[in-house]
């Protein structure tokens, strides 16, 4: 894993790379990590194998916020955790997409969870499964199917982006005691959900990502719509 | 002796009549003192009942003329389209022919007398007529509790006084049968016989206008507990600034001696340890102001100002926000949300030892902005019908936070779920920004 640390003071460097060590440490994941007192510096490198890019705000030639705009552009890939003494440019720092926006006086406070979001993000996290689909057995991350709908004997997962949907004959409950419990929910006999690309629960309607709308049974309602809300509530 | 008999229950019919059409169609507020409105009512569909009834020999003629007077009073007292005011009669009319129809089958089921019988003798109809209207009372009585719901101030009369009712309502009903049997053996009616059902009847009625006036009482305590929680709030919300003014006052003292050093050491030429002497504090005085920001004036009022209560007891509360100066939300509901939900969240803390960290999720995600707070508890909190009971001595006013809340999110299209394990508890709740929900 590579990570990127631009402070222009050099004490908070020092702290900040200590504790991402031993995290990583604790974690048992390799890294490198590299350190940039200018924000000047940054912008000039190459950053296109960078994974966590940890940033300071208020720099000496630019602000962090521009600069990371300026990052953005030419890599979307990585995941950006601004640490500041100023919380004024909290809200500016999320339209440049950073995962975190961390107050160095509550960095004891919320550097591990800020981490492990990283982490989630970069893929650390994801379950890998095989399926014996029609056209060939493939294996897949969960966290890629949005959901899965059953008609019939024929099992339909539908994929997030550009992926086609594809479908194996077996049963919902089958696919459904594979996946991770804390991943998807069942809402309907025939479709299982993504946490991650559910939206919104009413009315007996799931709404997903991409304008998706499908129907929840009425006696799963409560627990769906208690599950969804303690998920996305989750900080 | 018949006439007055007549009179009772036509009385009693029209009762019934007036707070049946309340039920569907609003008062037009003709007289300014409902009460006297409501007698008024009552008196002139009594008058022309009472007249048709007598006066008509012709059962489809009274029939008409007696429909045709609940449209002129519901047209005269209730304000609604006229097709509502003819529907309502109608089905009205419908009620009390059904429940004359079951009252006379009780009577015979229990006394084995056949119908005509009980028709033909006006002595022995007074008891079934009685105990009819007395199931219409109970029965427009309930529905009007029914229809009005949770809304009116029916729904603050607790399901404790509803019981009592009902069962005093059930064994009025015993007693009236009582009665009338005993007046069958008679063959006549005692005079102590008529009084007394008129006594159980009005009784019965007492109770219903005790349970209204119990509602009202009720209501008002409910709207005493919201301002005296409200009158907490400012209070809480008075400490915070004056901490907040002698806090500035602290550091504007703090300042003037800093601006004395910093002249000194310009004054001698240190421009060097000047610089490094403001950097520090300029950090200080961001770090002092404010520690949460989201934009929207209101939220950072409200989250500050709950975090300065929070450090007070020893609390740290992690916010992890976006940019919300487009939320358009009232402010009175953002601080009702906002405010109960931390208040809850800081008071539980106060009962742990360590971990003392509420973390706080306010983001606006496809459309929907999402609130939720999770701090840690010591043992798990029941949670019934998506609420907690308060731990508080005055229930009256601590309850009713979170109701507060959900009432709150109801004005703005959002809703509320509540989830504690043996650690955390969370809550979280959905206010939808975009009616997309609207075509479904």
């Amino acid at each position: 894993m590579n990570i990127v640390l631009c402070d222009d003071d050099n004490n908070a460097l020092k702290i900040l790379d200590h504790k991402i060590r031993n995290f990583l440490d604790r974690n048992k994941i390799s890294y490198k990590i590299m350190h940039f007192i200018s924000g000047e510096k940054l912008l000039h490198s190459n950053i296109s194998l960078v994974d966590i890019i940890f940033l300071d705000v208020r720099l000496a030639e630019k602000n962090g916020i521009q600069i990371a705009a300026a990052l953005r552009k030419r890599n979307s890939h990585f995941v950006l955790i601004f640490v500041s003494s100023f919380l004024e440019y909290a809200p500016n720092g999320y339209s440049v997409n950073a995962t975190r926006y961390v107050l160095k006086e509550q960095l004891d406070l919320c550097f591990e969870e800020a981490m492990n979001s990283a982490l989630r993000e970069l893929g650390y996290f994801r379950t890998l499964l095989t399926f014996e689909f029609v056209d060939g057995a493939a294996s897949i991350y969960t966290d890629n199917i949005v959901y899965i709908e059953s008609d019939l004997h024929k099992v339909h997962f539908h994929f997030s982006g550009n992926h086609e949907m594809r479908h194996l004959y077996g049963t919902l409950n089958s696919i459904q005691r594979q996946l991770p419990s804390n991943e998807f929910i069942r809402i309907h006999q025939s479709f299982i959900v993504n946490f991650r690309y559910f939206i919104d629960a009413k009315n007996y309607c799931a709404k997903l990502i991409d304008n998706i709308t499908l129907p929840i049974s009425q006696r799963r309602a409560v627990d769906v719509k208690k599950q969804l809300y303690l998920f996305r509530g989750r900080i | 002796m018949s006439i007055i008999m007549s009179l009772v229950i036509v009385l009693i019919e029209a009762l019934c009549g007036v707070i049946f059409f309340a039920v569907f169609m609003p008062r037009k507020n003709v007289i300014r003192n409902r009460t006297v409105e409501f007698l008024a009512e009552a008196a002139v569909l009594t008058a022309l009942i009472f007249l048709f009834f007598n006066c008509i020999k012709s059962q489809v003629t009274q029939k008409i003329l007696i429909g045709i007077s609940c449209v002129l009073v519901a047209h005269l007292f209730h304000d609604a389209k006229l097709y509502v005011k003819v529907g309502v009669s109608v089905l009205y009319h419908m009620k009390i022919f059904i429940v004359d129809y079951f009252a006379i089958y009780v009577i015979c089921i229990c006394f084995t007398q056949s119908a005509e019988e009980i028709m033909e003798n006006p002595s022995l109809l007074f008891f079934p007529a009685l105990l009819s209207k007395f199931i219409l009372f109970i029965n427009v009585f309930g529905l009007e509790k029914i229809m009005s719901g949770k809304r009116s101030y029916f729904g603050f009369v607790s399901i404790h006084f509803w019981i009592i009712f009902a069962v005093q309502s059930f064994t009025s009903v015993l007693a009236l049968i009582s009665i009338i049997k005993l007046s069958f053996y008679t063959v006549d009616i005692p005079l102590i016989a008529g009084i007394t059902t008129l006594g159980v009847l009005f009784l019965n009625m007492a109770v219903a206008w005790s349970l209204r006036s119990i509602a009202h009482l009720e209501k008002g305590t409910r709207e005493n507990a919201l301002i005296r929680q409200e009158v907490e709030m400012e209070l809480d919300n008075i400490k915070i600034l004056t901490q907040t003014f002698n806090t500035q006052r602290q550091f504007m003292h703090e300042y003037n001696n800093q601006i004395n050093t910093l002249y000194h050491l310009m004054d001698s030429g240190k421009y060097t340890q000047a610089l490094d002497f403001i950097k520090p504090l300029s950090e200080q005085i961001c770090c002092a102001l404010y520690r949460i920001k989201t934009d929207h004036d209101i939220i950072d009022a409200v989250l500050n100002q709950k975090d300065i209560q929070a450090k007070e007891n020893g609390i740290d509360i992690n916010v992890r926000s976006g940019d919300l100066s487009m939320i358009t939300i009232p402010d009175n509901l953002l601080v009702t949300i906002i405010g109960n939900v931390l208040d809850n969240a800081i008071e539980a803390c106060m009962n742990i030892e360590t971990g003392k960290v509420i973390s706080v999720k306010l983001v606006n995600e496809d459309g929907i902005l999402i609130f939720s707070v999770i701090n840690p508890v010591n043992a798990p909190v029941p949670i019934v019908d998506n609420f907690i009971n308060t731990t508080k001595e005055d229930k009256t006013v601590h309850g009713i936070g979170l109701k507060n809340v959900a009432l709150a999110l109801s004005q703005c299209n959002g809703d509320y779920e509540l989830y504690c394990d043996n650690h955390f508890f969370q809550f979280t709740a959905f206010i939808r920004l975009l009616d997309y929900w609207a075509s479904y």
